[in-house]
């Protein structure tokens, strides 16, 4: 037996044995004790001796977790000289981390330091390992709980651990503490908490062996909240609740331009038409937001806006553009054409998970194309639909989650008879020799025969299809496991499906999750307003997974209909909804939005005349405005991939790019480079040139009802009194009325308001 | 410490909030980011950066350099594998170069040299050194422009830059070799980001690229302030968007566009604004005539793909100099042309290493002695390879093959290990040894001296998910670390 076996042995039988513990001899513990110190000094995280290979020959696990194997290699390689017991200060481990001699991490421990003294005790005490069955952690907690704190108010926190003996101690100077966010809260070493000058919600975590805790510290406001919009549905019942608890006023709520605006961005991905811009002011009622929501979630645009999200999300793409793209343009007609029948998100992903057959039959071969195995395609089930990621378990103990080596590959299991064959080209036979042509195969994703099963690891034990709950699956020998892994994941008792999804649409209306990252709803990632989570996922359960319900119920909030203007209590807040936080057009919304404007085309190769960008089907369409501006590439199934950053490139484009000149019809800019250089064959399509500024001066109304028009088309608004002064002057004094013009059009389209969904 | 938690509530995949994405400051994404303008300076102090201030300058001789008569000369060979340019003893005891190499031997200490690196393709596919054969299949440069930003914050020069001879002199009409030899190929394979993005795009100062373009006013500059004092004038009235933190960015980067497009960064490129006496000491001008080389000149003979060889590396190092002492990330120098079958089209070994050999000699050392009079010596570091290497045996022309097994590779400074040999190649020069070297551990050098490894291992959310995972995965070649 190998020396690993037997420690997995060993390491089973502290698990399943709770009950035949023995008592740790009295002394320093090596496992509750030493090894959390080193975790502790961060000498085993994986950038120091907790990498794969150890630091210059001293290896740790990583953070910690498998302590038996650390004790060989503390007390017993290196011939001992890492502990010395006859000369305990001399030993290696402690003149390392005091950096009595040189060590590559420095200086990591104080000898006057209790842990110093905890360390050298161990090795007076004669370097003891802890018996095997020693009794194991059961939980610890953080102590005091949830809490409130004033600005600039200090505590002390406690961290308690219960072993399965029934006992507990204290390990708050052994446990990793943290706090934050940095500007909210602080917690040093000892456990000494104190909260900053700012007011919010923030967290303290602490981690000891393999347990984790989390405490919430509200740190209020202290405004008293006299007014409120009514609240209208659950998601304004309890943010208003919270905002009082904070002392938070809200903003008040924004003008009906601006909702109009906001809503049809969100929900269509488009800009609001001049026509829609003009009646929304006129409608009256008090439906009439409860009647746009309507409106835009029955329109094909919402369909088309919602499959450009999850067609990234869920890897619709190719390599290259020369690639065959007919199974991406088919993946994401089925995507949207579910969008846009309303199917229910369960069976959305039902239909996902247990795809099978050729990918002519099958469009959703594309997403086992781009996982390829069961690991990559439990990790994508994980994130995109429990809002775990455990890739971190795949070779390792989660480092600040429950998720074990076990938990991961069994989840993995279901997918292990899942097949997925790639497309194969025709090969040509030989007429001469009588050999005939092989036709080519389709991608097609089948189902092996067998019993689906993993190897664990580091026991090589037979692991069996299981959900994160680690039960497995009830499987009958010709089932295949991925109907019980979705029926599963899907089921209206699991605890993560249906809050993963309403707080991923919750970020997509909010820029901000309840839990955010929406795709990391770990225990030590607690939501900003857990009592709302749970609401909007029980109602979105209720609502039988009805996606646009959930939306409407979002929309129709008075939460979104906040403006964006910060009051005097506010503007600082990025956590509780206490007002609309702006973003910029994400990619293929502003060049739609653009050529709106502009009343351009952007060509794009390979998809058919007038698609705009957001229904283009994947990735492959060059653009360089798309990518400067963040598109996903559609590469992994986190949202963080489309990236909503400023840079200076995109500023560059916005106000000094051929493409953007072009689209505002401005005359094409004098050559200054060498005439004779050659066009970069990597440039994308030209765009067209718009055709707005040569309406414009066709139209022979006055500039004000001109510019009013551009205003609706532009902003969803009409112009201001001031600025249509300053248009106005403008035009005068530039004496050139298409100059003036373009300059108009380039002001716009380069003001912030333009810019932000606001 | 680094946290096992990340900061705050980061995790593993790039998930950053808008928190962290401030805090992580311009290496976060897309080109030059909002708090890399606003807040350079507060985080070059910060200890969470994983950016490591260091710069890469990538010397690549393309063609395919001989590795017996650069680096890894082999005595006791049968005369047609020998050095056909002799040997020289360098600074390390025991280790000769070839022998057009006197002043980089005088240099060995600060150089170290891989004899077992193969660049795994042996067919003028550059592709494979370029990007490290990183999975995204973006160029190492482009790599490195994502996690930077494409352009330096405070100084507008990009991150990614690639340094042809045309660079140096515009005016240079440079006739068309064959195949990957045209300057058309290299702005096909050295330019474009791949799966990092185009906003990463290389930038070659006398190419045509489209951040090239964007960065040279497109209008008259009088047009251009009007614009701008309208754009001023409407977003003024709508102040209350700027209450919002989330907001504010836009203007930061509306301003350095203008200031860029106002100024240009042609400063950088200029070496007229270089003191004389520098330019001296890198000029290889002298070293031979480029046009007896060149069409009708008397050394031609025809050899076509000699036609982009130029005299000018000194120059276009001093140029990476300039641009890396300007908060450049990565830059490519491209010499040419390294081929050298003898067969018409090619010269032949002895004569190609004749004129290319001590260009490249005195250009590195030049390099070399300045970084090291400006205190750059261990900020940047200089790799010189190519796309493979030359099969060891030359023909009774003195022609040479393709050969993939063993590329030189020479690196220096970076405050790497410097002042070895890593590795070992056959007696003939034919295969490695000692464990072969490999493109993605070219890459992961690159990345793990950029970067601080263990901080990222700890917490990938200091760099965009896709670096961080190349870091993560990445093995360096061990020996310099």
């Amino acid at each position: 037996m190998s020396s690993r076996s037997v420690l997995s042995t060993l390491f089973a039988l502290a698990l399943f044995a709770p009950d035949s513990v023995a008592a740790e001899p009295a002394g320093v513990s090596f496992t509750t004790e030493v090894v959390p110190t080193l975790t502790k000094l961060g000498c085993n995280t994986g950038g120091c001796h907790g990498k794969a290979e150890g630091q210059n020959g001293f290896k740790l696990s990583l953070f910690g977790f498998e302590p038996q194997d650390d004790y060989e290699y503390i007390a017993k390689e290196a011939r001992g000289r890492r502990v010395f017991a006859a000369a305990p200060a001399q030993s290696l481990l402690l003149l390392k981390a005091t950096g009595s001699v040189p060590h590559g991490g420095g200086k990591r421990l104080d000898t006057q330091s209790d842990a110093y003294e905890l360390l050298k005790r161990w090795v007076v005490e004669g370097a003891r390992s802890s018996p095997a069955n020693a009794p194991s952690l059961e939980r610890i907690e953080v102590q005091p709980g949830s809490k409130l704190l004033q600005r600039g108010e200090k505590l002390q926190a406690s961290v308690v651990a219960h072993f399965r003996d029934g006992s507990k101690r204290d390990v708050t100077r052994l446990a990793v503490l943290e706090a934050g966010p940095a500007d909210l809260l602080a917690v040093d070493a000892n456990g000494a908490v104190s909260a900053k000058q700012q007011s919010g919600s923030a967290t303290l975590t602490a981690r000891y062996m393999d347990a984790v805790a989390v405490a919430r510290i509200t740190i209020p406001f202290g405004t008293p909240v006299t007014k409120l919009p009514p609240a209208k549905t659950v998601a304004d019942e309890l943010v208003f609740k919270q905002l009082k608890e904070l002392g938070l006023p809200p903003s008040e709520l924004c003008d009906d331009a601006t909702f109009l605006r906001r809503a049809t961005i969100d929900i269509c991905g488009r800009l609001p038409t001049k026509e829609e811009a003009e009646a929304f002011a006129k409608e009256n009622g008090a439906d009439k937001y409860e009647k746009l929501i309507d409106r835009l979630l029955a329109s094909p645009d919402y369909a088309d806006y919602f499959a450009n999200k999850w067609s990234a999300l869920l890897r619709n793409r190719r390599n290259a553009p020369n690639e065959d793209a007919k199974p991406n343009v088919a993946f994401h007609a089925w995507i949207r054409d579910g969008l846009k029948d309303n199917k229910p998100f369960d069976a959305f992903v039902r239909e996902l998970l247990t795809a099978t057959g050729p990918v002519d039959d099958n469009p959703r071969a594309v997403w086992y194309r781009e996982l390829k195995d069961s690991a990559n395609l439990a990790e994508d089930v994980a994130q995109l639909f429990l809002g775990q990621r455990v890739a971190c378990a795949k070779c390792h103990h989660h480092p600040h989650d429950r998720w074990t080596q076990g938990d991961y590959w069994s989840l993995a299991a279901a997918f292990a008879r899942t097949d997925v064959q790639l497309a194969t080209a025709l090969k040509k036979g030989d007429p001469k020799k009588n050999i005939p042509d092989t036709p080519g195969q389709p991608l097609t994703v089948a189902l092996k025969s067998g019993t689906a099963t993993m190897p664990h690891p580091r026991t090589n034990a037979k692991l069996f299809p299981a959900g994160l709950d680690g039960k497995p699956f009830a499987l009958s020998d010709d089932a295949d496991p991925r109907e019980k892994l979705a029926e599963w994941v899907t089921a209206t008792d699991n605890p993560y499906f249906a809050r993963t999804l309403v707080n991923r649409y919750w970020k997509h209306f909010f820029s901000r999750g309840l839990v955010d990252p929406e795709d990391d709803m770990s225990a030590t990632n607690p939501a900003s307003n857990p009592e709302l989570l749970d609401a909007l996922a029980k109602r979105f359960v209720a609502d039988k997974y009805d996606t646009k319900k959930l939306i409407r119920l979002i929309c129709t909030s008075n939460v979104y209909r906040l403006s964006s203007t910060p009051n005097d209590h506010n503007a600082n807040d990025k956590q509780h909804f206490a007002r609309f936080y702006p973003r910029r057009l994400n990619a293929e919304v502003l060049l739609d939005a653009i050529d709106a404007v502009a009343l351009a085309k952007t060509p794009f190769r390979g998809v058919p005349a007038g698609t705009r960008a957001v229904q283009l089907p994947d990735n492959q369409s060059d653009s360089y405005f798309l990518s400067v501006f963040g598109r996903p590439d559609g590469a992994s199934a986190c949202e963080c991939e489309r990236n909503s950053d400023a840079n200076l490139a995109q500023a560059l484009l916005l106000m000094n790019s051929e493409e953007l000149l072009a689209k505002i019809g401005a005359p094409p800019p004098a050559p200054k480079t060498d005439p004779k250089a050659k066009p970069n064959p990597n440039a994308g399509p030209k765009a067209a040139p718009g055709e707005r500024l040569t309406k414009l001066l066709a139209d022979k109304r006055p500039h004000a009802e001109k510019l009013r028009d551009l205003y609706l088309v532009a902003l969803s608004r009409e112009p201001m009194k001031d600025e249509l002064a300053i248009l106005v002057g403008h035009i005068e004094k530039k004496g050139d009325d298409r100059a003036a013009y373009a300059d108009i059009l380039w002001a716009l389209l380069n003001t912030k308001e333009f810019l932000f969904n606001h | 410490m680094f946290s096992v938690f990340g900061s705050g509530r980061t995790r593993t995949c790039a998930g950053l909030s808008r928190r962290e994405l401030l805090r992580v400051g311009s290496l976060s994404l897309g080109g030059l980011s909002l708090p890399g303008l606003l807040a350079t300076k507060a985080q070059a102090a910060n200890p969470t950066t994983a950016f490591r201030d260091k710069a890469v300058v990538m010397l690549f001789l393309v063609g395919g350099p001989p590795q017996i008569e650069t680096f890894d000369p082999k005595e006791n060979v049968p005369d047609n594998i020998k050095s056909c340019t002799g040997e020289v003893q360098t600074a390390l005891a025991g280790v000769k170069f070839g022998g057009t190499f006197p002043k980089m031997g005088a240099r060995a200490d600060r150089l170290a040299v891989v004899r077992s690196f193969g660049s795994t393709d042996g067919g003028h596919n550059q592709l494979p050194v370029i990007t490290g054969r990183s999975p995204m299949k973006s160029p190492m440069a482009a790599i490195v422009a994502r996690a930077l930003g494409a352009m330096n914050p405070k100084t507008g020069v990009p991150t990614n830059t690639v340094i042809v001879p045309e660079a140096i002199k515009p005016d240079l009409k440079l006739n068309n070799p064959t195949g990957p030899f045209q300057l058309d190929y290299a702005v096909k394979n050295y330019l474009p980001a791949g799966g990092v993005g185009r906003a990463y795009d290389g930038f070659m100062p006398s190419g045509s690229d489209t951040l090239m373009k964007n960065l040279q006013l497109q209008m008259a500059q009088a047009d251009f302030d009007d614009r701008q004092s309208l754009l001023g004038k409407l977003d003024g009235l709508k102040r209350t968007l700027d209450k919002t933190g989330e907001v504010a960015g836009i203007d930061a980067f509306q301003r350095q566009a203008a200031e860029v497009l106002a100024k240009g960064i042609a400063d950088a490129f200029d070496l007229s604004k270089e003191d004389p006496k520098t330019v001296a000491k890198y000029d290889t001008g002298h070293l031979f005539n480029m046009d007896d080389y060149h069409k009708g000149g008397k050394n031609y003979n025809n050899l076509v793909n000699q036609s982009r060889a130029t005299n000018l590396l000194g120059k276009q190092m001093l140029l990476a100099r300039r641009l890396v002492e300007r908060g450049a990330g990565f830059v490519t120098v491209l010499d040419g042309c390294w081929d050298f079958h003898a067969d018409g089209n090619n010269p032949s070994c002895p004569v190609g290493m004749s004129f290319l050999g001590p260009q490249l000699d005195h250009a590195v050392a030049a390099f070399l002695d300045d970084l090291k009079d400006r205190g750059l010596e261990d900020k940047v570091l200089l790799i010189i390879t190519g796309e493979m290497g030359r099969s060891p045996a030359k023909g009774k022309n003195g022609g040479t093959g393709h050969h993939a097994d063993i590329t030189p590779l020479v690196l220096a400074g970076g405050g790497l290990k410097m002042g070895q040999v890593i590795g070992k190649s056959d007696k003939t020069g034919a295969k490695p040894v000692t464990k072969a070297y490999k493109p993605e551990h070219l890459l992961a050098t690159v990345l793990h001296t950029m970067f601080d490894a263990s901080a990222v291992r700890t917490n990938s959310a200091l760099l965009p998910a896709e670096v961080a995972n190349l870091v993560n995965a990445g093995q360096p070649i061990s020996e310099l670390f």
